[in-house]
């Protein structure tokens, strides 16, 4: 198991913060966990809302090729997924929300420093929302928790370790050019056959989600065009 | 925010040139005065030009042209497949031109900044 340098902070502003302004001198593998953050950041410097949940970041230094450093997004997916199996269905939002039934249950936040065309840092960024039972009116209708879920509470401490064994297991399917987490967000995904708006940025547009292709991009049919985007912000119509 | 060098009487400015979509909106806007650069395109052996690392959209511009920067400062920040990327400046040095803005899609290799 790769993620045993634990560091442990009863408050940090964002965990993935910490690791990427302290990256340099931390030991590759490097996990981090707060029981509360002040900061912390979704997407885009979305805020991240967090209570009585597991919030962590992984710090992954190794040499990665910059084609494939994409795909661990969905690394991070199948393993928050695997992780939550046992417990309740959930489906994975593609690329990397965590959903059940259409309300978000975990965050992810994956980010990196490259510098001169190098990856010197990889930061993969989970809140799972565990025993948080209200959220802020603003987020109420579109998250939840385990505890809303499932009527119980759960140990933190056993939670992190499981998704450690399933981000370790995972990454080495990575490494080695393996396809089995790739699969398990296509097996597993809440969009296939779902109307979405398509948001690049820019423009919205309808569009129906056709698959999760092998290489993890989306396929969709806009018009009676299919088109297959590797990038972007998808939105369910209606729903969250 | 578009960036351009122009020259004026033998001298190179950099110019700051703002998107023009929003004084479209407002009809009561003064006539566009939209410069016409001299050269859009930025000689990039003037300094160390940072390129993208993969393709995707860029999501934050971290600096201004004329800043300071150290190696190691974050540039741009590259977003691909939710993966959120820091560019960071490989050299420290001044940032001559920054070639893109938020919300564009940039290819692989393309040029962002430029640091002297």
């Amino acid at each position: 198991m790769r993620f045993k340098n634990e560091l442990h902070f009863s408050s940090l502003p964002s965990t993935n913060t910490f690791l990427k302004e302290n990256y340099y001198s931390l030991p590759n593998y490097t996990v981090v966990t707060a029981k509360k953050q002040t900061a912390g950041r979704g997407r885009l410097e979305r805020i991240w809302y967090g209570g009585d949940d597991l919030l962590l970041s992984v710090l992954i230094k190794d040499a990665l090729d910059l084609k494939e450093i994409t795909k661990i997004s969905l690394v991070a997916a199948a393993a928050v997924w695997k992780t939550l199996k046992p417990l309740l269905a959930a489906e994975i939002k593609w690329p990397n929300d965590i959903v059940y039934r259409g309300k978000k249950i975990t965050g992810i936040l994956t980010e990196s420093v490259i510098i001169s065309q190098k990856l010197a840092a990889l930061i993969i960024g989970i809140g799972i929302n565990v025993n948080t039972v209200e959220f802020p009116e603003e987020i109420a209708e579109k998250a939840t928790s385990l505890a809303l879920a499932t009527g119980k509470n759960y140990d933190l401490e056993k939670l992190k370790q499981d998704l450690l064994i399933n981000l370790d297991y995972f990454y080495q399917d990575f490494l080695h050019g393996g396809s089995e987490f790739i699969d398990v967000c296509r097996n597993n995904s809440s969009l296939i056959g779902k109307e979405v708006i398509f948001d690049d940025f820019k423009t919205q547009r309808k569009a129906l989600v056709l698959e999760i292709l092998e290489n993890g991009n989306i396929l969709l049919e806009i018009g009676r065009e299919k088109v297959e985007y590797a990038s972007g912000e998808i939105t369910l119509r209606g729903v969250y | 925010m578009k960036v351009y060098k122009v020259k004026v009487n033998g001298k190179e400015y950099v110019v700051e040139v703002e998107s023009v979509e929003e004084v479209k909106a407002s009809p009561e806007s003064a006539p566009k005065a939209e410069p016409k650069p001299v050269k859009t395109t930025v000689d990039s052996t003037e300094g160390t030009t940072v390129k993208a690392p993969m393709q995707g959209t860029i999501v934050n511009v971290k600096v201004n042209v004329g800043d300071t920067v150290k190696r190691g400062d974050v540039l741009v920040v590259l977003e691909a497949m939710k993966l959120e990327n820091d560019i960071v400046s490989p050299t420290s040095g001044i940032v001559k031109a920054i070639l893109v803005e938020k919300g564009q899609s940039v290819s692989n290799q393309a040029p962002l900044v430029i640091i002297g």
